[in-house]
């Protein structure tokens, strides 16, 4: 766990560096596997940067906009750089559908388009569980195995090396077929399978899930049921059209 | 023929997960685990006993029942100093609602530094000096401002490594330990 890398004066946040160290990398290697005839490198970053951007920007007001009363008093703070004033679902969810009025309105196929973002999610997805080992906030449960890490006052299942080493097996087994659907949306289908069963199944080891009933992890479920659909829509994309 | 196979297969590999899930269900005593203190969101925030620059006391399990704010800071660090006016005024806006501890890191300050950017500041929060670095190292404290947000049963609900906090930052994570109960 390093939460802060103190490099002299300067205290950086190791979460926060990782995670757009892993964007600047995985949109580099997105640039360089594109699909041929799928998207052009100007059209995936104006998929990508947009995207972000209108994801900050909702993220930012979305989170006023439920503390209104302090953002009313203290304006200026819509412009804080504090990562804490953000609903990062709302972010998400709106930068998800600023890159989607995106590609319609070019009419860029969507399931090429995915392709060419699987790389990036794909890096990323590396770098981001990288980031939830550095900041300590994925942790696993007590263990007595060798490779259990003390943290939070137990040695425990080091969840978020094993989601990093999962994303990265995961990244290896897909480097050379970057490009290389037999379909649109193979590549990035088989991708979130693959995601979602490593999700599945470091989510058993996880301290700290949220439950459903009878005890059921939420993640595990959620996992199950983006399996199920990855499934169906490779199925039926794959079918042969009679 | 080739999807038939991979309609088993994907039926095979749902099954297996759906068992693997039912498996792994958490029991509802390993909630418990979450007791423990550590200086971590979700666990109970770690006890200490400190004196405060006046000579006072405190003892952090005894402000059990009221929201807590501890403060890590050292004069020398310039995001703490530029942070405390708005903890000062955080401090002077809740009033009895809130607790507001400033620790001093006091192992790695300069304790009458320290006691000139106080008077500089009139900071009128307790503010207690870790004179041995135990509390430090109790809440692994890596980096200077840091800052806990702690509830009303002693859970910490929210840790900011770095600063300056905006008075915005606080009161966001400040006012949701204020609506629980006491």
């Amino acid at each position: 766990m390093l939460p802060i890398l103190q490099l002299g004066p300067l205290a950086l946040r190791t979460p926060l560096l990782l995670t757009l160290l892993g964007l600047y990398l995985g949109i580099s290697l997105a640039e360089r596997r594109l699909p041929k005839g799928s998207l052009s490198i100007s059209q995936l970053n104006s998929l990508v940067f947009p995207g972000l951007g209108s994801g900050l920007i909702a993220a930012r007001l979305l989170f006023a906009w439920q503390h209104w009363a302090i953002f009313a008093s203290t304006p200026l703070s819509l412009f804080s750089l504090d990562p804490g004033l953000l609903d990062p679902w709302a972010g998400l969810t709106v930068g998800v559908f600023a890159m989607l009025i995106y590609g319609q309105r070019q009419q860029l196929s969507l399931w090429s388009s995915l392709d060419a973002l699987t790389p990036l999610l794909a890096v990323w997805g590396v770098f981001l569980s990288l980031a939830l080992f550095a900041s300590g906030a994925m942790y696993g449960m007590p263990t007595e195995l060798p490779w259990g890490l003390e943290l939070w006052g137990a040695k425990r299942h080091p969840v978020a090396l094993y989601q990093a080493i999962a994303a990265l097996i995961i990244l290896i087994a897909f480097w050379r077929r970057w490009g290389q659907s037999r379909y649109p949306g193979q590549l990035f289908l088989q991708f979130t399978l693959a995601t979602a069963a490593s999700v599945f199944l470091v989510e058993t080891w996880r301290a700290h899930s949220p439950l459903l009933l009878g005890g059921i992890r939420a993640v595990q479920a959620a996992a199950w049921l983006v399996m199920a659909i990855c499934f169906w829509l490779l199925n039926s994309r794959a079918k042969p059209i009679v | 023929m080739a999807i038939f196979s991979h309609r088993l297969l994907a039926g095979l590999v749902l099954a297996a997960a759906l068992v693997w899930m039912l498996f792994s269900r958490v029991p509802p005593q390993a909630n418990s685990a979450f007791a423990l203190p550590a200086p971590q969101k979700g666990f109970t925030a770690p006890n200490f006993t400190l004196e405060t620059t006046d000579g006072e006391t405190i003892t952090l399990a005894a402000l059990r029942g009221q929201a807590v704010i501890l403060n890590f800071w050292a004069s020398w660090c310039p995001p703490c100093r530029a942070e405390m006016p708005t903890l000062q005024a955080l401090h002077e806006r809740y009033g009895a609602d809130l607790v507001l501890l400033g620790i001093n890191a006091s192992t790695q300050d300069n304790l009458p530094k320290a006691y000139q950017l106080i008077a500089e500041l009139n900071l009128t929060f307790p503010i207690l000096l870790d004179s041995s670095g135990a509390v430090v190292r109790a809440y692994r404290v890596f980096s200077l401002p840091t800052t806990f947000f702690i509830d009303r049963q002693g859970v910490i609900r929210e840790v900011v490594v770095g600063g300056p906090l905006s008075e915005a930052g606080l009161r966001a994570r400040l006012e949701p330990l204020l609506q629980g109960t006491p």
